[in-house]
């Protein structure tokens, strides 16, 4: 409290100039007591005492500024080595001309008041005393010996006539007045001849009555009130009665006017002399005093001014050096306070605009930064999201990155990818990352700026043609810095080149061959019913046979042609709302009726509405399912069958799913990629194109369909124990939609790449393997 | 030849600096002048006449040897008398009735070789030939009018002081430092009091 009063004071410009004005004021009356020696009366003592007050609070406020200023120096305050050396400096330099200032002013006061004093002024103006005292001695005596005249002829006067003989000689005396006193000590008589009248006349004292009854005369020069000289003559006047006593006469007498001021004058200046002369030792010691109080006080003023000037100029330094030091920390939101429109202030500004033009930076770099992360991010994004393989090669052959669909293509994990060196493909134990890079490897060591290959993995189970293209990464200064590889997992373009294929064989097929079965069989009709009456026994049953082969054959031929022209041919599907649940239902009512170990079990939700669809391409789905799937069953285990449609809410469209779950054998895992495709079976009758045609009504339907094993765990080992085929339908498709809104194309659009191993989805439309029910 | 002029003062001649005039100096001060300079009232009291209080006082008046250095140096001295009445209070502090400076200079005259006592407040003044003269018409207070009687109740008690000083204040500036801190120049009288009757 105490210290921070103190602080305060001691750095409050008001409250010090305040007590150096009220010491110089101090000064200022002290150095003039010597010129006005009554201008002090009684306050002196309180001048005095303000003085002594005022000197100790300023030292100690200086005290306490130096105490911090060593304090701030031990705790290695910012500026606080440059504030010493600035109050030092300025000390020093304050120190240096006023000690100088000092030594030549007490020498020079000490001889100009020695100089002041003279030998011979002083001589002179004691004889011009003496002069003065001889001339009154013999103005004195010369009015001395006119009252001894007058009382010598008073001597003889009697009482009556004296008053007579006082005004007769008074008049001619220049006397003022003349009194005299008889021996009983009353005033016989009296008179003045001044023009001022005096009530009572005045008498000298009694001892100078009595001393001049007894003989002595009296005789002085006195100054009066108004400062003229005065004679005053005291005799005795001796009568020649003895009998009378001795009368006194007092007689005074007026030095002119001119006189008196000259010896008045005289005096004065004696007087004044010597006084001073006097007043010399003191005088010195109070000047001396005076000039020391003045020089400490001025040594006081600078050391606190160069304290206070030291701090308000370190004030901008410490902060810059504050500010620099955070700076150096990294806050660059510091900001000083301008000063003033000096150097430091301009320094404090530039200071300002640096770390101003740095934070800025700095958020402008962030922000690149953030921008090129956010890019990066996308760009992540996108090539997780994207189904093409993006791999980058840098310049030692080592991968650098790969997308997730690169990892799903090539089946394998970034981690392992990553570990990978192109320049070591043998030691790769992936077989798909060998054989791909095995394949590329060339292409990458060519440099060839962009190149593109065409290859196929394939392992023992499956095989997956591949797309690959490169192009060889330029760096700014064109330098080298790696290979991008992107390649794409080409199944379904081969897939969808197949299919292109099979329908233009189907097509070719139900025109080409079609048409020649009908008169084949009306041909071998014709033969039997012509020729049978004219054979007989083994001819006629030989021909019989013979023909109906050839009819059977060519049914058979024609339901061959009919299941590819179904497959071949896009008729217009005739959108109605069809309620699925019902057609499920109508379906397997006939499964039902046919075969008692046909088991079908609907688990159909009611919540289903219906749905947008073609309920004769439906039924055709639901026929080659049914069909597929105890097809599979086959020999005397129990057919099963389970049929479960549900709502499938999405955030697009609202679908319906059907589920059709067999406890058949399930599907060959190989197959399992190719399963949609047409003539993949593994039935040993059927076209093989079952799947094939549930596919593609399901795409006309804008669904999906996935075929997948129903695995259980026994021993830890996964045993198949059915199949499972889910479509999955939007609810209101129409004909005229884009292919965008398509299950297909979301569907499509949102795989990650990522169907599980055993799993197959309409986008890998393989032919059903179970055979074909169509 | 009448006595004229008659000089009782020494005026005092510049000392040499002379170690056993100095030495001889101290002895003399100490036995003699030593403890010379004192200020003390040695009667005081008043009477009524004519419906007015009368002070009469006599106070001894002595003083050192700087200030009648200085005395004799053409310095002026200033003397300061106080006379108050108070009214006695038993349960609280007293009342002043009246209170009076007066105010003498004492100086030396060279052309006559005069001690001169001059009234500061009036202007009048007086000659003395000794310096022991001068002082002595300084301390007495000879009918001099204090107050009129009315100033005072007769039912109750009141004191009168007096006290006199050497005005240091009023010395050359010089001499003032050097005699505000000096004993030499220390020279009051303790307050006289007296009841008034």
């Amino acid at each position: 409290m105490v210290a921070e009063l103190i602080r305060r004071l001691a750095n409050s410009l008001a409250f010090m100039a305040v007590l150096f004005l009220f010491l110089i004021a101090t000064l200022y009356f002290v150095a003039n007591t010597g010129e006005h020696l009554d201008s002090f009366g009684r306050s002196y003592h309180w001048l005095m005492f303000g003085t002594v007050i005022a000197l100790g609070l300023i030292g100690i406020l200086i005290l306490a500024s130096v105490w911090r200023l060593v304090v701030d120096l031990q705790r290695n305050v910012s500026g606080s080595r440059l504030s010493l050396k600035l109050v030092i400096m300025l000390v020093v330099m304050a120190l240096l001309p006023m000690t100088l200032v000092y030594s030549f002013s007490v020498k020079f006061l000490r001889s100009n008041i020695d100089s002041w004093f003279d030998v011979e002024v002083e001589r002179a103006l004691d004889d011009a005393l003496g002069l003065s005292r001889d001339s009154l001695t013999v103005y004195m005596r010369t009015r001395q010996k006119t009252t001894l005249n007058i009382a010598r002829r008073l001597s003889d006067t009697p009482v009556e006539l004296a008053v007579v003989v006082l005004n007769e000689f008074g008049s001619d005396s220049e006397a003022t007045e003349l009194t005299l006193i008889g021996s009983d000590n009353r005033i016989i008589a009296t008179t003045a001849f001044s023009d001022l009248v005096t009530v009572a006349p005045e008498r000298p004292a009694d001892d100078l009555i009595s001393r001049a009854r007894s003989g002595s005369s009296y005789l002085s020069i006195d100054p009066t009130d108004d400062g003229d000289l005065q004679v005053r003559s005291v005799v005795p006047v001796f009568s020649s009665d003895p009998a009378d006593g001795t009368a006194v006469l007092y007689a005074t007498y007026p030095v002119s006017r001119s006189s008196s001021q000259l010896a008045a004058s005289v005096q004065e200046s004696f007087r004044n002399y010597r006084q001073l002369a006097y007043l010399r030792a003191p005088l010195k010691q109070s000047s001396i005093a005076t000039l020391t109080l003045a020089v400490f006080l001025s040594l006081m003023m600078a050391v606190w001014v160069a304290i206070y000037a030291a701090r308000r100029l370190m004030v901008p330094v410490h902060d810059l050096v504050e500010g620099t030091r955070l700076v150096s920390k990294g806050d660059y939101t510091t900001r000083l306070t301008t000063s003033g429109r000096d150097e430091l202030g301009y320094l404090v500004q530039s200071f300002n605009d640096m770390t101003g033009k740095i934070e800025a930076a700095r958020a402008n770099a962030a922000s690149s930064q953030r921008q090129a992360e956010n890019q990066r991010a996308y760009l992540e994004l996108v090539l997780s999201r994207i189904s093409t393989g993006v791999i980058t090669i840098d310049e030692n052959h080592t991968i650098k990155t790969s997308n997730a669909s690169a990892e799903n293509i090539l089946r394998a994990s970034p981690a392992y990818l990553q570990s990978v060196s192109i320049d070591a493909v043998d030691s790769i134990d992936n077989d798909f990352v060998r054989q791909f890079f095995t394949s590329v490897k060339p292409l990458i060591s060519s440099q060839r700026d962009d190149w593109s290959l065409e290859l196929e993995l394939v392992t023992d189970m499956d095989r997956k043609p591949v797309m690959c293209r490169g192009a060889t990464i330029q760096s700014s200064a064109d330098q080298h810095a790696g290979h991008v590889l992107v390649f794409d997992d080409i199944s379904d373009v081969v897939a969808a080149q197949r299919n292109a294929a099979w329908s233009e064989v189907a097509r070719r097929l139900a025109h080409e061959i079609k048409n020649p079965l009908t008169p084949i069989q009306l041909s071998a009709e014709r033969l039997q019913h012509k020729y049978a009456k004219k054979l007989h026994g083994n001819d006629a049953s030989t021909l019989k046979k013979l023909t109906n082969t050839i009819v059977q054959q060519v049914e058979s031929m024609k339901s061959m042609v009919k299941a590819f022209a179904d497959y071949a041919n896009s008729p217009q599907v005739d959108f109605k709302l069809t309620n699925l649940n019902e057609l499920i239902t109508e379906i397997c009512w006939l499964y039902r009726d046919g075969d008692e170990r046909d088991a079908i079990a609907l688990d159909l939700d009611a919540s289903i509405d219906t749905i947008s669809g073609d309920p004769t391409r439906l039924r055709q789905v639901l026929h080659n399912v049914i069909k597929n799937a105890f097809e599979t069953v086959g020999g005397d285990d129990v057919r099963r069958l389970s049929i479960i449609t549900r709502p499938q809410p999405r955030s697009d469209m609202s679908c319906v799913q059907m589920v059709f779950e067999d406890n058949g054998p399930g599907f060959p895992p190989e197959l399992l990629d190719r399963l949609f495709e047409p003539y993949v079976t593994s039935k040993k009758k059927g076209t093989g194109l079952g799947l094939a045609i549930v596919k593609k009504i399901v795409e006309e339907h804008g669904g999906v369909v996935r075929a997948e094993n129903i695995s259980i765990r026994v021993d830890g080992a996964p045993v198949v124990t059915g199949g499972r085929l889910s479509v999955l339908l939007p609810a209101n498709m129409q004909r005229t939609q884009s292919a965008e809104n398509s299950l297909l194309a979301a569907t499509s659009a949102s795989r990650p790449a990522s169907s599980s191993p055993g799993s197959v989805n309409n986008r890998q439309s393989h032919p059903d393997i179970h055979g074909d029910a169509a | 030849m009448p006595n004229v002029i008659n000089n009782n003062l020494m005026v005092p001649s510049p000392l040499r600096w002379n170690p056993a005039w100095l030495l001889a100096a101290s002895l003399i001060l100490l036995a003699t002048t030593g403890n010379c300079a004192s200020m003390r009232f040695e009667s005081a009291g008043t009477y009524v006449k004519d419906n007015t209080y009368y002070l009469d006082s006599f106070a001894r008046l002595e003083l050192g040897d700087a200030p009648v250095k200085a005395l004799a140096n053409g310095v002026g001295l200033y003397f300061l008398v106080e006379i108050a009445v108070h009214k006695n209070r038993r349960w609280w502090i007293d009342t002043p009735v009246i209170e009076r400076r007066l105010r003498y200079k004492l100086y030396y005259y060279d052309l006559t070789r005069h001690y001169r006592v001059e009234n500061v407040q009036t202007g009048k003044s007086s000659n003395y030939r000794s310096l022991a003269a001068a002082l002595r018409k300084l301390g007495s207070l000879n009918q001099f009018a204090l107050m009129p009687v009315n100033k005072v109740d007769i039912k109750d008690s009141y004191t009168a002081s007096i006290r006199v000083e050497l005005d240091r204040t009023r010395l050359p500036g010089p001499l003032m430092a050097q005699a505000l801190v000096s004993k030499d120049w220390q020279l009051e009288s303790e307050v006289f009091r007296w009841l008034l009757n």
